[in-house]
């Protein structure tokens, strides 16, 4: 079976729907989240201490989830139809992400310590239930009503003749589940790229010019965004940017914008964090508007080699749905190369395991209630090469070999080929560099990850088979 | 041997096809299925490419069939969704367990074939309750549809049942692209709002219920085309006083919407309240705090007149709505920040301290730049042609590296290392798929994919495209065309040889001395290559000369001549002559090849007539022996078309010398011959960006008949009444430091600014900065480009003036220039028309504050004759007071 095509059936299953309801002198926001056959955790019960900001950013992650930025005529069957939300809950914060049904947008919404008065109960990641009546009511909050919150399997009162219980089915397609798998991993390759106050972005939305789905190349001069088609010193690229009206009503709240650039690939993706005293909230966009985040950059590499078993190891045992996992700590205490631990660490992204957080340049632990150790198989180009490597159709003609021409620790370029379908493709891999002959490499080069083909010829390198 | 149903459906008797399946078992009808699906595939195929009523009868037949017999997913999978008849007696005569999914899938169909017509069937299995009610929004959507085809009310009346739930439902769904109430209202012949209101008037709907559910659709932010059906249809039900301040709150929720239209709505749903003393300001204040942040001036300015009254009867809220009024300070429009500064300061507002910093940098001038161009490094080996060659067939540019591989085929054709079949294998194949249907004429100019195949079929297997029916593309694109073929037949014969118009560095340009250079490499080949060349230019009719002599002649620099010149003195011949004419030689005898010698007159100097080339070859047109001239034009037409006239703005120009064929004509342009490139660039038009782009670097030095058939194509395009993705190609070069912006690159600039789509008025915005910012706009040259746009009636100002104003906002430098130039304009060709000039006005307003500038003399004039209440009036009045 091409576990490229493998969609997930998925079913959502809660206690109840989510609702924000009017008590006496005061609101109550219970947000369900899935239902387990033998726990019903409750992770939080407080109070939203700015309930019209929350309330917007909460309106601000449904509406992503629910946007499809781009749809092509053929995928309308296939696209997803609704997801919901997937919510981590940590002793200082609650995170809530959501990925759009495009594939285009990822986005964050870290409630901190401080926009929540209460008791944390419980840690842990698991799908909230975001609904339409939900979301409508929460346009509704203003401030001056004091908004309860409870989050969890039983924040919504059990109705006395019975359970009322909610299940949605639904088709997770295996391209929504790898992008938001690897979203991840691409805001580890992202840099600060300039900062704005809250009004210069509202001014910069409110500019921004209307169904731009191309490249736009931004950077911050005199106290605004410019926006030009080409390239300049400074500037980062962007792809997609009309898509950030989505942050409409969410930049009311805003005191400060930090925008992030991609720094591999075509340099096209961006992340752009708004801040407010008590919470981040974190929109990631995709190179274009019909691209995803999947298999971007650097990342099949990671995928495609051996995993070292000592450093999942250990980066596996040090999770324990900790904000910030801290990289230095693991090399020190676990004696091992930060490099390898970094890989290991993109690879559990991929795999839905941890999240990555711009704003302090770390991952966190939490875990896609999806079946998300398959994720990384789901890649095509990897299953691809994977064929071709089991298929014995890789031949080497030249092997890395010390070069004498060369300084020391340099070799001689690999050139392989690796047969697919009637045709044979030459592969040379120099250092960092490689190349294909290729349909995929003429068109993206490197700028979108290595072909099919630039991988096979890797992984038979790792795995030895060099016989000619 | 076909069975009877397979006959029947070949005879495309649906009705037959209903009778054989009503008494089949789920076992004959499984076993039935895969010769029928096979039959459907097979009909699909045959009928490809014919049109007709008869052409689908046995697709939709056999369609009919194969949902008679085959399993669900089968049938989704071939089944392009035909609604016969006897579907609905044929799926429930079968009863299968997936019937509601069938439903359900049926009507997700509905909307990708913009078609209803399953929606009476799907209907009819709930009522006889086969199925519950299928769980897609399309379900409501199809039906809301059908009804509108006839009667509204009727139809809802014909099937009670949908009164107590179905209808509702419309006031839940959204809708979609194809599908929802506002496009169905729009183009129904009978209207949903009146029928139920009918409905309600004659007891039949809730009045109360239908009030609050276009609220409530309302609530949920649909986009605003979706959204304003609901809108529209809760006013047409007249709410009373009573009836609104009963929804006062849902009303005061709906100011918070992000839909602008919803937010209009609302507020004046409240303005009414409050005209009718029904509400006071405190029930109200907090609740319209999110109008303040709205993009629209209307919205900020009725809740500032809302907020103006409550405060005035209510002395305690001052201080509360200074707060709330505050964020429209920000606001993009400066009568808007004045008006709630104004009120902030009249209720109690001091602020921090007076700023007139205007937030912009100070940007010194680029000093002129020389021409510094990258060199450009050609393709040494064939492996690296190969690569090079399948990156151009998927990239299609940039044009640097499209010329990279002609000269790299050329050079290299010959060449077959021992593991070339095996190298290029994938080339190979890929070539071949490209132009699977497009061989014949890969080779013409139409596309720059279709080229590279076509050049690499030529290379790899020495086979060239037959003779093709299609005539060549208009414009240069017919040049570059000529150019691949020229090129491919040497190739497919492995015969190398450098190329004269290969670029020697990035933007099309050839370095002087290397020219010379390779003229004289090539002399030796050239008698044969020209006795080639002349057999096929006699046979073909076409220029005498090589293409690539006369492309490479139009690319050289300006820099580096002498030195070039002094080399070429040994070159002989006709050729030998035309080159040092072109390096600026004043002893060349001019000879007989016209086209020869119009491309080294313009090589020689782009902008100047050539008196000497001139007197042997008449000019014929403007970049022949003369740099001539051109003048932009508008052709005003009015049609009449059922009662209601419509204008139209044809652009044109008028060239001197004038050309001797009409060029906007294909036949007219089919005569110009295929060795004129500058005169072929008069008519480009509609092509593929790559293509446009390539065309681009064909005569680097001057573009001016280039950027003449841009304004041409933009001009006819400037309210995009047709999807030309190429036409920014045009303005692409405007950004370049070493275009010149007089001419027609000026007016194409003013076009720019003046268009619709959003990236071409972006792109001009663009070379506007950059323009002002490398010196190559002044004062007077933007201001007679503005100047132009002021003078042209059907111009929308505001357009422009958006644009402008952005442009300004780039540095102080900008914003100075930009000032002084819109003055000019003013002073030289105001608008005639009134809004028109409210609006440029409006834009000299917001650049003198921009730059704490007062009107010059000469405008103060004209400002003072402009009287009355209207806009531009409002505008003078305050750009005298300054």
């Amino acid at each position: 079976m091409a576990a490229a095509a493998v969609d997930l059936e998925y079913t959502y299953r809660y206690r109840g729907e989510s609702a924000l309801t009017a008590d006496v002198g005061r609101t109550r926001l219970s947000l369900v989240t899935t239902s387990q056959p033998d726990c019903d955790p409750l992770f939080l019960h407080g109070n939203i201490l700015s309930p019209k900001r929350t309330g917007d950013l909460l309106i601000a992650v449904a509406d992503v989830v629910q946007s499809r930025f781009h749809i092509p005529a053929a995928m309308l069957a296939k696209i997803l139809r609704q997801s919901d939300p997937v919510i981590t809950c940590s002793d200082e914060q609650c995170r809530f992400e959501g990925f759009s049904a495009c594939c285009g947008a990822y986005v964050r919404l870290d409630l901190l310590a401080n926009a929540i008065d209460g008791e944390r109960l419980d840690r842990g990641t698991t799908n909230v239930n975001f609904n339409a009546p939900m979301r409508t009511a929460l346009s509704r909050v203003r401030d001056g009503e004091p908004m309860e919150v409870k989050i969890g399997a039983g924040a919504i009162e059990v109705e006395s003749r019975g359970e009322s219980i909610v299940e949605r089915k639904v088709t997770l397609p295996s391209r929504w589940l790898r992008g938001f798998a690897d979203v991840q991993a691409s805001q580890a390759r992202m840099r600060p790229a300039f900062e704005l106050s809250g009004a210069e972005f509202r001014r910069f939305l409110r500019e921004l010019p209307q169904g731009v789905k191309g490249e736009a190349w931004l950077s911050y001069v005199g106290g605004g965004v410019r926006i030009s088609t080409r390239s300049s010193p400074g500037a980062i690229g962007a792809g997609g940017i009309s898509r950030l009206r989505v942050l409409d009503t969410a930049s009311r709240h805003v005191d400060r914008v930090r925008v992030y650039g991609s720094m591999e690939g075509d340099g096209l993706e961006t992340a752009w964090e708004l801040s407010t005293p008590d919470s981040r909230l974190t929109l990631a966009l995709s190179p274009e508007v019909w691209r995803g985040f999947s298999g971007e950059g650097q990342l099949l590499d990671s995928l495609a080699e051996t995993e070292d078993p000592k450093a999942m190891a250990a980066v596996k045992a040090s999770l324990r749905w900790q904000e910030h996992i801290d990289v230095d700590e693991l090399v020190v205490n676990y004696g091992l190369d930060r490099d390898r631990v970094e890989r290991e660490l993109a690879r559990l992204a991929a795999s839905g395991l941890v999240g990555y957080d711009l704003h302090h340049g770390t991952y966190f632990h939490r875990e896609l209630p999806f079946r998300s150790e398959a994720i990384p198989k789901l890649q095509p180009r990897l299953a691809g090469a994977r064929k071709l490597v089991d298929g014995d159709s890789v031949t080497f003609e030249t092997l890395p070999q010390p070069s004498p021409w060369k300084e020391e620790g340099d070799k001689e370029p690999v050139k392989a080929w690796v047969r697919s379908g009637d045709v044979e493709y030459r592969v040379i891999i120099d250092g960092d560099n490689a190349r294909c002959t290729c349909v995929w490499f003429a068109k993206h080069g490197g700028s979108r990850g290595p072909c099919k083909h630039i991988l096979a010829v890797n992984m038979a390198l790792e795995r030895g088979d060099n016989a000619d | 041997m076909p069975t009877e149903l397979e006959n029947a459906v070949n005879a495309g008797d649906a009705a037959l096809v209903v009778r054989l399946l009503a008494p089949m078992t789920e076992a004959d009808r499984r076993a039935e299925a895969p010769a029928l699906i096979a039959l459907l595939r097979k009909i699909k195929k045959d009928q490809r490419g014919t049109w007709g009523p008869q052409t689908y009868v046995r697709e939709s037949t056999a369609s009919l069939a194969v949902q008679g017999t085959a399993s669900l997913t089968e049938i989704k999978s071939v089944v392009r969704f035909y609604v016969e008849e006897g579907v609905f007696d044929v799926l429930v005569a079968r009863r299968p367990p997936w019937l509601l999914e069938w439903a359900e899938w049926s009507l997700r169909e509905s909307e990708q074939y913009r078609s209803v017509q399953v929606w009476p069937f799907v209907r009819r299995m709930v009522k006889e309750g086969l199925i519950p009610r299928p769980n897609v929004d399309m379900y409501y959507l199809a039906m809301a549809d059908r009804a509108k085809q006839n009667s509204v009310k009727e139809f809802l009346l014909s099937d009670p049942d949908l009164l107590d739930y179905d209808v509702w439902q419309l006031f839940r769904i959204e809708g979609n692209q194809q599908f929802s109430m506002s496009g169905i209202e729009k183009y129904g012949r009978s209207k949903w709002t009146a029928s139920l209101i009918e409905l309600m008037n004659d007891g039949v709907l809730d009045r109360n219920r239908l009030l609050d559910a276009s609220l409530d659709a309302l609530s949920r932010d649909f986009p605003e085309f979706r959204s304003g059906w609901f809108s529209r249809f809760h006013e047409a039900l007249s709410p009373t006083i009573d009836e609104r301040l009963v929804r006062q709150t849902r009303y005061l929720e709906l100011i918070g919407s992000k839909i602008p239209p919803t937010v209009s709505f609302a507020l004046n749903a409240v303005a009414a309240l409050d005209k009718a003393g029904a509400i006071t300001g405190r029930d109200c204040v907090d609740a319209v705090s999110p109008a303040f942040f709205a993009a629209e001036k209307k919205i900020v300015t009725q809740t500032l007149k809302l907020l103006a009254g409550w405060v005035k009867r209510d002395q305690e809220l001052k201080p509360r709505a200074v707060d709330i009024a505050a964020p429209a300070l920000e606001h993009g429009a400066r009568d808007v920040r004045e008006a709630v500064l104004a009120f902030m300061t009249a209720n109690g507002y001091s602020p921090a301290s007076e700023t007139t910093a205007n937030g912009l940098v100070d940007e010194p001038i680029d000093q002129e730049q020389p021409l510094e161009l990258t060199p450009i490094a050609p393709i040494e080996t064939v492996e690296d042609l190969v690569d090079a060659f399948a990156q151009c067939i998927e990239t299609e540019g940039p044009p640097d590296d499209l010329e990279r591989v002609l000269d790299g085929v050329s050079r290299l054709c010959a060449e077959r290392p021992s593991d070339f079949d095996r190298l290029t294998g994938p080339l190979r194949k890929r070539a071949r798929k490209v132009v699977e249907n497009t061989w014949p004429t890969s080779l013409q100019g139409y596309s720059v994919k279709d080229a590279f195949a076509g050049l690499a079929i030529a290379w790899l297997e020495g086979e060239l495209p037959p003779v093709s029916n299609r005539p060549d593309p208009r414009g240069v694109a017919r040049f570059i065309g000529a150019r691949v073929r020229e090129i491919a037949v040497r190739v497919a014969r492995r015969e190398a040889a450098i190329l004269l118009a290969t670029p020697t560095h990035e933007g099309g340009w050839i370095a002087p001395i290397a020219f010379v250079e390779r003229v004289r490499e090539s002399n030796a080949a050239s008698t044969k290559a020209n006795f080639l060349q002349s057999l096929l230019s006699k046979l073909s009719g076409q220029s005498q000369v090589s293409v690539d002599l006369l492309q490479a002649l139009l690319r050289l620099q300006p820099d580096g001549r002498e030195e070039a010149l002094t080399s070429a003195a040994g070159l002989a011949g006709e050729i030998g002559d035309a080159v040092r004419h072109a390096l600026g030689s004043d002893t060349a005898t001019v000879g007989p090849s016209t086209a020869l010698w119009f491309a080294a007159s313009r090589a020689r100097d782009p902008w100047a007539d050539d008196p000497l080339v001139s007197a042997r070859h008449r000019p014929s047109g403007p970049g022949t022996s003369v740099a001539g001239k051109i003048e932009f034009r508008w052709r005003h037409t009015e049609s009449l078309i059922q009662s209601k006239t419509y204008e139209h703005h044809w652009a044109e120009f008028d060239l001197e010398p004038a050309l001797q064929f009409d060029i906007s004509k294909a036949e007219g342009e089919a005569r110009i011959d295929v060795g004129y490139p500058t005169l072929l660039m008069l008519s480009t038009g509609s092509m593929e960006p790559s293509m446009m782009r390539w065309t681009s670097v064909v005569w680097p030095a001057n573009r001016e008949n280039w950027f003449a058939a841009g304004c041409r194509m933009l001009g006819n395009n400037l309210d995009w009444w047709g999807a030309e993705w190429g036409n920014i190609c045009y303005l692409e070069p405007l950004l370049e430091h070493t275009t010149h912006l007089d001419g027609m690159a000026g007016v194409l600039l003013g076009l720019g600014l003046a268009a619709k789509e959003t990236k071409e008025g972006w792109i001009a915005r663009e070379a506007l900065v950059a323009a002002v910012r490398d010196g190559r706009l002044d004062a007077d040259l933007l201001g007679l480009i503005i100047g132009r746009l002021f003078s042209w009636d059907h111009i929308k100002i505001p357009r422009v003036a958006e644009r402008v104003l952005q442009a300004a906002r780039e540095s102080t430098r900008h914003a100075q220039v930009i000032h002084e130039a819109v003055g000019k304009a003013l002073s030289m060709s105001p608008p005639a028309e009134s809004g028109a000039l409210g609006a440029a006005l409006d834009l000299f307003y917001e650049l003198s504050i921009l730059t704490n500038s007062r009107p010059a003399p000469p405008l103060l004039d004209f400002l003072r004759t402009i009287k009355g209440s209207n806009r531009s009036a409002t505008m003078a009045k305050k750009l005298l007071s300054l």
